[in-house]
């Protein structure tokens, strides 16, 4: 599955990219409950509460910064695992500044597997994407807030 | 004089009075002291190396007690298995998982729900391989290879093919007409209402019991002590009552090797019992066969000569159940009703990153698919020639004093009379009315079909000079006992799954003794009393085991005359076996019955006879059955949503020899259902990771009674020749020959927009796609 996006948000480019490379930062604004262990800059890793539909539980999930380019772009894989399901996301982020707003482009590649790919195929397109819209609707507001 | 409850009475189902009341012994009913549960972990993905298996957490699961994991299987030499093809399949990975939901570890705690924990903390890490699930890449240049330890560095599992090559290009190169048709018949899953499961059990002599979900328990018994090398008498296999097989319980899972594994490992009996997700999705499926079928004919209609290519998606392993001679099962009664004089077919098996394919589901070793094919296509023949589907089937069915008929793929066929069977379906459905009604219909813009499926089934597997699983020769067997009170117990080598063998076994041999059905006791599936045989699939048992009943319980009237005759003192030659007793001929009063014969075995036999009445035999049949007959579907399309309703469906079948004709006709409506099923609603299929789409029943659309159309069923009766009693099997006639009587009939309601094939299943979505390209709608 492929996602993308676009959204301006009220803050500085260099504020927003430092906010999701910034795990304890953009961990705040994933809905689902989670925890999250900072292994070093690059290596996060943890656990999340979520499902779609009625297969929900929890999965192990460790992520690993790929690229780094303050504060143009980045790129960061995830793994994770879980429910006899696993799902690998490749996400990277473009920020650009003009007039006092910057924009944020983001795109996924997600590919999942197990139960989760198989009983909630037809649920997971809508759930990811909902998923992934809230998320980063609660880092704008946050950015914005702060 | 009848005997009651003899051949050809539909006398209710003994075995009827335990089910109705639910009083069933399935495996999850067998309960034993100490037992532990074993739980498995499965891989999500379809092709992956494992990294590592973290057991740690799931041992410290309370209850857990063991886990594992194929390294441990490998010590014991037991990571991988035969399978009844000669290939072989993993029982744990140790490097490689090839499908999803593959097992990959195993674990053994004092409860379900803490077998369920435990796999939830086995940790598992994996490196994602490529994914191969359409069998067309896997044979292309360049695509991973999936079996790296076989010799053969292809995906090509084998090719098979039989006729004449050369003489069939020729024949259609020669036809004034040709009709190429590409075929899909997906994956589709048996789905029966029980689960696989097993309990496994070691006594303190070390004698191991399996109470397992199989059709086949002796062959299964024979599997296990050249796998585990255990002494076969040490091991006995029960397959109590089972909750629908259709084939999907003929396979070895792993699951039944690993609950051996765990019992030998913790001391305690063990049980598996698949949950309903693992059973959709972990074990052998049938179908999936992509074909390319050409046929040509002369202008004034008459069929000259039949290709047939087929790929065979078999996933990583092929774990079908064909005899061993056919890989591709009995494809090659593709030929169907008709005498070609030249036909070819040809087929590829080949592995992709599926679960295990090519299981037999009701369907007699792909002769669904077979008849699918050359049904389909003769349609779409008779349209190209502008002939009438009906008049182009009469025209050129093989006619009834041709029987025995050799087919040009090599099949003897028994008896037959198609055109009987035609004329009754159509005389039935009133096919002149209906086609008036059509274009009357069409006139008006409404979209209304009606299909013909015109079948000819091959089962009875099998004759032992071509037959064989394994080795294992394909007889069945029969084993008698009349008591001393004139009430008797058969054993057989078969197992029923629901056909209602302990109704019609006892038929066969009251008719055959003389004795009441009701006093005939019927057994089956325990290996340490049953006679050998190879089980209950493939339509076979009656052909075969019925069959063996017959020839036993003659072998025990031939005993039974010389009592009779040391009875009324006189000579066996002056008697005759007349309203099921031995009478003096021309003194009918005077006469033995069974029961009195019986009674005299024990009590009162002749000097230097053995006492007893018993009787075994092992029934090697000369040839197969085929069984036949005409379906005729009436459709109308719903042009605003596409959907196909079932007006009318008339079957009319032709079996040989009924026996009981009220099963006879549960038979065939379960089949009609089934045949319903893959034509409108049922398919397996893979995105492009592997994942299994379709696997749970809210995406794998099983028919109820809302989908369900009203069936009338007909028949025709001509007797196999070759048969003890003159009957052929029924089991999967019907799921045999509905789909392409249903898939013609959609095709027929859209013919006039230039449709010559949609492929199955045909849902509405395709359907009004069709529609709106067409601009019909």
């Amino acid at each position: 599955m492929h996602f993308e996006g676009t959204f301006t948000v009220r803050a500085s480019s260099t504020r927003v990219w430092s906010f999701f490379l910034s795990p304890q930062e953009f961990s705040s604004a994933i809905d689902d409950p989670h925890t999250i262990e900072v292994i070093d800059a690059d290596h996060f890793r943890g656990t999340i509460k979520a499902g779609v539909a009625f297969i929900r539980g929890t999965f192990t999930w460790s992520a690993t910064v790929k690229e780094r380019v303050p504060p143009e772009r980045a790129q960061m894989a995830v793994h994770g695992s879980g429910m006899g399901s696993a799902f690998d996301i490749v996400a990277t982020l473009s920020v650009s500044e003009s007039a006092g707003l910057t924009t944020v482009k983001w795109a996924a590649d997600v590919q999942m597997s197990g139960t989760i790919a198989t009983t909630g195929a037809r649920l997971l397109q809508g759930t990811t994407e909902k998923k992934t819209n809230a998320f980063f609707e609660n880092a704008r507001k946050m950015l914005e807030g702060a | 004089m009848t005997v009651h409850g003899g051949v050809g009475q539909s006398i209710k189902r003994k075995e009827d009075a335990r089910f109705v009341r639910g009083k069933g012994n399935y495996v999850d009913d067998v309960k034993l002291p100490g037992m532990l549960y074993l739980d498995i972990v499965r891989s999500p993905y379809a092709h992956a190396r494992i990294r590592y298996i973290n057991i740690e957490k799931a041992l410290k699961v309370p209850g857990v007690l063991a886990v594992i994991r194929g390294k441990d299987l490998e010590a014991a030499n037991l990571a991988w298995m035969p399978t009844l093809m000669s290939d072989k399949q993993m029982v744990l990975p140790v490097e490689r998982v090839m499908y999803q939901s593959q097992e990959v570890a195993a674990v053994v705690a004092d409860s379900r729900y803490a077998a369920a924990d435990g796999v939830a903390a086995v940790e598992v890490d994996y490196e994602p391989l490529p994914v191969v699930v359409d069998p067309m890449k896997a044979l292309e240049p360049g695509a991973p290879i999936l079996r790296p330890d076989r010799k053969e560095q292809t995906n090509r599992i084998w090719h098979w093919e039989v006729g004449d090559r050369e003489g069939t290009d020729k024949a259609l190169k020669e036809s004034d007409v040709v009709v190429k048709e590409n075929l899909y018949i997906p994956r589709i899953h048996v789905s029966s209402i029980e689960t696989c499961g097993c309990v496994a059990s070691f006594d303190a002599m070390g004698k191991l019991t399996v109470w397992m979900t199989t059709q086949a328990p002796h062959a299964i018994r024979t599997v296990f002590a050249l796998v585990a090398g255990l002494p076969e008498q040490k091991i006995r296999i029960i397959s109590p009552d089972i909750g629908g097989g259709f084939g999907g319980k003929v396979p070895v899972y792993p699951g039944y090797v690993l609950a051996v594994v765990a019992a030998l490992k913790t001391g305690h009996p063990v049980k598996w019992i698949e949950d309903r997700s693992e059973n959709i999705q972990a074990d052998s499926f049938a179908r999936d066969y992509h074909i390319s079928a050409e046929i040509g004919a002369t202008r004034d209609g008459k069929l000259t000569a039949l290709r047939v290519k087929t790929i065979a998606d078999h996933g990583y392993t092929d774990a079908a159940a064909n005899p061993s001679k056919f890989p591709a099962g009995l494809f090659h009664i593709v030929t169907g009703s008709y005498p070609f004089e030249k036909a070819h077919v040809e087929v590829d098996g080949v592995y992709t990153n599926k679960p295990p394919g090519g299981i037999a589901y009701r369907c007699s070793f792909r002769v669904t698919e077979a008849a699918f094919t050359i049904e389909r296509i003769v349609d779409s023949l008779a349209r190209k020639l502008g002939m009438d589907p009906a008049e182009f089937r009469m025209k050129n069915f093989i006619p009834p004093e041709a029987f025995p008929f050799k087919s040009a793929l090599g099949w003897e066929y028994d008896s037959g009379n198609y055109q009987g069977a035609l004329r009754k379906a159509m005389d039935i459905v009133d096919y002149d009315a209906l086609r008036k009604e059509q274009a009357e219909k069409r006139k008006r813009g409404e979209l209304m079909g009606i299909g013909i499926s015109s079948f000819t089934e091959i089962v009875g597997a099998g004759p032992s000079h071509t037959f064989d699983i394994l080795g294992l020769k394909m007889f069945d067997s029969c084993e008698i006992r009349i008591h001393p009170t004139g009430k008797a117990i058969a054993r057989f080598g078969t197992k029923s799954q629901g056909q209602g063998h302990e109704t019609t076994y006892a038929q066969i041999l009251a008719e055959e003794l003389g004795i009441s059905s009701e006093d005939i006791a019927i057994e089956e599936g325990d290996t340490d009393t049953a006679p050998y045989g190879l089980g209950t699939y493939a339509s076979r048992s009656t052909p075969t085991a019925g069959a063996a009943a017959s020839i036993a319980a003659r072998k025990i009237r031939d005993k039974a005359q010389k009592i009779a005759a040391h009875l009324l003192e006189v000579s066996p030659d002056d008697l005759e076996w007349k309203d099921h007793k031995f009478q003096v001929k021309g003194v009918p009063d005077k006469a033995k019955t069974m029961a009195e014969i019986a009674f005299a075995a024990y009590t009162n036999h002749p000097p230097g006879m053995e006492a007893g009445l018993e009787a075994v035999d092992y029934y090697d049949p000369p040839n197969l059955t085929y069984p036949f007959g005409s379906y005729i579907c009436v459709v109308d399309i719903d042009k605003e949503t596409g959907e196909v309703k079932i007006r009318r469906f008339v079957a009319v079948d032709d079996c040989g020899t009924i026996i009981n004709p009220m099963i006879v006709e549960g038979q065939i409506h379960g089949g009609l259902t089934m045949g319903l099923a893959p034509a409108l609603l049922e398919e397996i299929h893979y995105d492009e990771n592997g994942n299994i789409l379709g696997g749970s029943f809210m995406d794998y659309l099983l028919p109820t009674a809302v989908e369900t159309p009203k069936w009338e069923t007909a028949k025709t009766t001509t007797p196999s020749p070759h048969h003890p009693i003159g009957a052929k099997g029924v089991g999967e006639s019907a799921t045999v020959g509905a789909p392409a009587a249903i898939v013609n009939a959609v095709v027929d309601a859209l013919a006039h927009l230039g449709v010559t094939h949609i492929d199955i299943p045909i849902t509405p979505w395709k359907v009004w796609k069709i529609l709106h390209e067409k601009r019909a709608a």
